[in-house]
């Protein structure tokens, strides 16, 4: 059994790591280790999880139900069955999406303020 | 028929190492999770290898053991069948007020009992090998570091992760760094073990006065913000202070009296955050950090 909130707004903001897993989640199911070399890809290697911390948010994010285990395999000729594969849920991508229109807002901010502007043209 | 390629010896050495780490995990995660984490590290253990071998398996052991003593404490803070999140918070609170206590009357016993606050004078400074007094110190540290994770769980989310990260790593560092002076002193193997056991609370301390730092920013907590920050700085200003006095000839008997008044002050602050975590336990809610 889930612990889903009421409200998905209570999940917010998301933590990094949460947030890298669901968005590695984002567009197919994939394995622990599919979700760790994911998300160091995504962040360029900003965000490195061991397996502690990515199983440790894989847990609590099952039992908020945003994500959950799934048995598909695209070949599983090709993988190796011991491995377990996890998918977003509807709340899981509803929550998302809802931390990625978060982030964005911030980032209009930061670009309203010249904060955004001011740093990329500093930076070339 | 293909033969299955055999790991190099520091992957197999090192997968056996984790396995034994693994260990450590409450029973139910282990169950769960052992043998796709253990698969997982395998995994990063060839990639590593293969980037750039056996120093890229040295370099990942690195990101390893930090992922793995932060997990590992997350378990058990958030292990259901051991305590709710809030339970621990509470018991925290009662954590930090004994080790308040603990921390004043041990630290004034060795102040009074040795002349450690001498230690560029004589070689043989630490000379209390008192059995008791070495392990109270020690207790000391471990409850004091108890109530700093029970702080790190009640208003970590509020001060972000660097304060977080530091009363982590200070309820970590300190008591590991006081074990070894536990060791170092009833072994007698280490000279100056004793001021390991003192390193391990100002190492403590320190981590505590910088997460009192990000409180004073953010404010959770429902009054007196500049406890943590108050209830942490003086002990690691204070003991080095007193050890650069006496080199330069100020009386031992000044510094003693100015080392009984700020230990009180400073275990007051202490028992007083105690009190307020152990008062202000919030509603259970799911955390999916």
């Amino acid at each position: 059994m889930s612990d889903t909130l009421q409200n998905p707004e209570e999940f917010l903001p998301l933590t990094p790591a949460v947030f890298n897993i669901l968005l590695a989640l984002a567009d197919s199911e994939k394995h622990g280790y599919g979700i760790m070399l994911e998300v160091e890809a995504n962040t360029d290697g900003q965000v490195l999880m061991g397996p502690g911390t990515l199983y440790g948010s894989i847990k609590r994010m099952l039992k908020a139900g945003l994500i959950e285990e799934s048995n598909e395999r695209a070949d599983p000729e090709m993988d190796d069955q011991r491995r377990k594969y996890y998918r977003l849920t509807d709340l899981g991508r509803s929550i998302l999406h809802m931390e990625a229109e978060r982030l964005a807002s911030q980032v209009m901010i930061a670009k309203a303020k010249n904060v955004l502007g001011s740093y990329l043209s500093g930076s070339t | 028929m293909t033969n299955k390629p055999i790991d190099p010896p520091v992957i197999v050495f090192s997968v056996k190492v984790y396995q034994v780490l693994l260990a450590a995990y409450p029973a139910k995660f282990r169950q769960k999770y052992g043998p796709h984490m253990y698969q997982v590290f395998r995994d990063c253990c060839l990639r590593a290898f293969r980037q750039s071998g056996t120093i890229g398996v040295l370099n990942l052991w690195a990101l390893t053991l930090f992922d793995f003593l932060g997990s590992l404490i997350e378990e058990y803070l958030q292990k259901e069948t051991f305590m709710t999140k809030s339970k621990f918070i509470h018991m925290s609170g009662w954590s930090l007020m004994l080790g308040a206590v603990t921390f004043f009357v041990s630290t004034l016993s060795a102040l009074v009992e040795s002349n450690f606050y001498d230690p560029f004078m004589r070689l043989n400074v630490f000379v209390f090998y008192n059995t008791r007094l070495v392990l109270a110190l020690w207790i000391s540290t471990i409850l004091l570091a108890v109530g700093g994770l029970g702080l790190r769980a009640r208003y970590g989310e509020q001060v972000g992760s660097s304060g977080k990260s530091f009363l982590l790593i200070g309820a970590i560092a300190g008591p590991a760094i006081g074990l070894l002076g536990v060791i170092g002193a009833l072994a007698k193997v280490i000279m100056w073990a004793e001021f390991l056991l003192y390193l391990g609370n100002m190492v403590l301390l320190a981590y505590l006065t910088i997460f009192g730092i990000s409180v004073l920013r953010v404010k959770p907590l429902p009054r007196w913000n500049g406890l943590p920050f108050i209830a942490g700085l003086w002990f690691p200003v204070l003991l080095p202070s007193i050890m650069i006095a006496n080199a330069n000839g100020v009386p031992g008997n000044l510094t003693l009296n100015v080392a009984k008044g700020t230990l009180l002050l400073q275990s007051i602050a202490l028992f007083i955050l105690g009190y307020l975590l152990q008062a202000n336990v919030p509603e259970e809610a799911p955390a999916i950090a």
